[in-house]
């Protein structure tokens, strides 16, 4: 299609384990359309989170092609410098992620006075506000906020650079059902704003069916199914594996 | 059947505004049953199970005006007689096995450990016993996760053994404590499908703590809905999505689906429930 704008093709991802080689992803290809929210599901140790680490080049011991936003990248090749203002990450863990002793107020403006830009201050604020925290929290510590106030700062921190492409690894799976909700709907308000696009890992799928569009259902490194709107909304799935998880999801 | 009493259990905690009140006043009773304990992060359920072990750490403070199992008074217990009731007639699972079991020791030396401590089988008995036990509870080749680290086994696994563990002194009350949260959803169900035919074939009581209303609602009998360590609600199991306190009907309704699709979903509504709250005192 023409306007993807992430295609993965023939990754492979192996990581040495003593002196044999385990393959944790093997020839997924999918592609992440403009402005789509695609969802990724699977058990744990699938290589879900594998291909976030590897599309957002903290890993590189991988093969085949990533395009993303019409750049190239093949064979473990390190991303560019300007990688960081296409893509972001938001982690699964709140109380991790963030910087100890650093506050709010440095761990979001760090990315940008990396990259030498200016009007830092001003979108510190904008920001803050776009994740619904108001300028009081500006110069807090991570252990001065609750849960979902520290992911908000996660958000705010992936979405400084104005990333076209977000990856969401399980952002709300450490968080009560209630804040779970805030925060859901504030990433769905977000895309509203700033039409970005998520790129979604979950084990969840009541999250995985209220906010993705297409889902792809992972089985031991290898994409089973990528499944269409009309049948993520009904849970049909035609791959053995994707029954087996929707009925198991029910019961849990 | 031993049965689990507690009357008005209260568990403080000095801080800087003062004692911070974090069971309050919560009674319940508990037989050969399986109840069900949900709430949020906070809400003192976990505090509650604690208590009731004796585990609550100085300087927090339990109080109740009767806490009892099977006729012995919990509150005037040693820690002599304290170890007479953990892992022998109470167990315990927690949330994550990689933090429960010991990193450094092997899963057969640490059920054994457990087994040996509350029997006087001998070693080679005891060791038989610990393979039995892993079989029971669905291990496929026990005798090579007893020969495992915990760092060696996945969590379902882990978590398997944990069970175990618990289990080889047929307790009569369980008390598992969100105890496939660290879990992946296909393996959620095995472990929690596990613990419920254990529970039933051995007649014993279960206390399940847990966020998750749809599981609670699934594997227990009765469920009690705390909120800011109060008990706000207590339904059959059965009943629970017909439950009538705000909180309750919060907690229900902010949960996504795919019915949720595209939608908003509802948030608490934490001013209107405080204020549905009967004042502190």
């Amino acid at each position: 299609m023409d306007d993807a704008l992430l295609t993965v093709s023939h990754l492979d991802v192996f990581y040495k384990r003593g002196r044999e080689s385990f393959q944790a992803v093997r020839d997924v290809s999918f592609e992440v359309q403009d402005g789509e929210t695609f969802g990724l599901i699977g058990g744990s140790g699938c290589g879900k989170s594998t291909i976030l680490l590897v599309l957002s080049g903290l890993d590189g011991h991988w093969r085949g092609e990533i395009v993303l936003d019409g750049v190239v990248r093949k064979d473990g090749q390190r991303a560019s410098a300007g990688h960081s203002t296409q893509l972001q990450m938001v982690f699964q863990d709140p109380y991790g992620s963030l910087h100890p002793r650093h506050t709010v107020d440095r761990t979001l403006s760090e990315p940008m006075r990396v990259r030498g830009l200016e009007h830092v201050e001003q979108r510190v604020l904008e920001v803050l506000e776009h994740v619904g925290l108001d300028s009081r929290f500006r110069f807090r510590y991570p252990h001065q906020l609750s849960g979902g106030q520290r992911q908000r700062v996660a958000i705010a921190r992936a979405l400084v650079l104005q990333p076209k492409l977000l990856l969401l690894d399980e952002p709300t799976s450490a968080l009560d059902a209630s804040v779970q909700a805030e925060i859901l709907n504030l990433l769905m308000d977000l895309k509203k704003q700033l039409g970005t696009t998520y790129l979604f890992v979950s084990h969840d799928l009541g999250v995985i069916g209220h906010l993705c569009d297409r889902v792809a259902v992972m089985q031991q490194g290898s994409l089973v199914e990528t499944l269409a709107p009309e049948n993520l909304v009904e849970l049909r799935g035609t791959h053995p594996y994707t029954i087996e998880l929707f009925q198991n999801s029910q019961y849990a | 059947m031993p049965e689990l009493i507690v009357e008005n259990l209260c568990v403080r905690f000095p801080s800087w505004q003062g004692e911070l009140t974090v069971v309050n006043q919560v009674s319940f009773q508990l037989g050969s049953e399986r109840l069900g304990i949900v709430g949020e992060s906070g809400s003192g359920k976990s505090m509650t199970a604690r208590a009731v072990l004796g585990l609550v750490r100085p300087p927090g403070k339990v109080q109740a005006d009767r806490m009892r199992f099977d006729g012995i008074d919990l509150e005037r217990m040693d820690a002599r007689g304290w170890r007479s009731i953990r892992g022998r007639r109470v167990g315990m699972i927690m949330q994550d096995p990689k933090y429960s079991l010991n990193p450094v020791q092997r899963v057969m030396d640490q059920i054994a450990e457990i087994a040996m401590l509350h029997s006087d089988m001998g070693k080679r008995k005891t060791r038989e016993r610990v393979l039995e036990m892993l079989s029971e509870v669905g291990v496929e080749d026990p005798a090579r996760v007893a020969n495992c680290y915990p760092h060696q086994l996945s969590g379902g696994l882990g978590q398997r053994v944990m069970i175990a563990a618990m289990l080889i002194n047929s307790p009569d009350l369980l008390i598992a404590d969100e105890p496939t949260s660290a879990l992946d959803v296909m393996v959620r169900g095995q472990v929690l499908q596990l613990m419920d035919r254990e529970i039933k074939r051995r007649g014993m009581g279960l206390m399940l703590i847990s966020h998750d209303l749809n599981t609670v609602a699934r594997y227990c009998d009765r469920v009690l809905i705390m909120y800011q360590g109060r008990i706000v609600e207590t339904c059959a199991a059965d009943r629970l999505f017909e439950a009538q306190h705000p909180y309750t009907r919060g907690l229900l309704a902010c949960l996504p689906s795919v019915e949720t699709r595209g939608k908003k979903l509802s948030v608490l509504d934490r001013a209107a429930i405080n204020a549905e709250m009967p004042a502190y005192g």
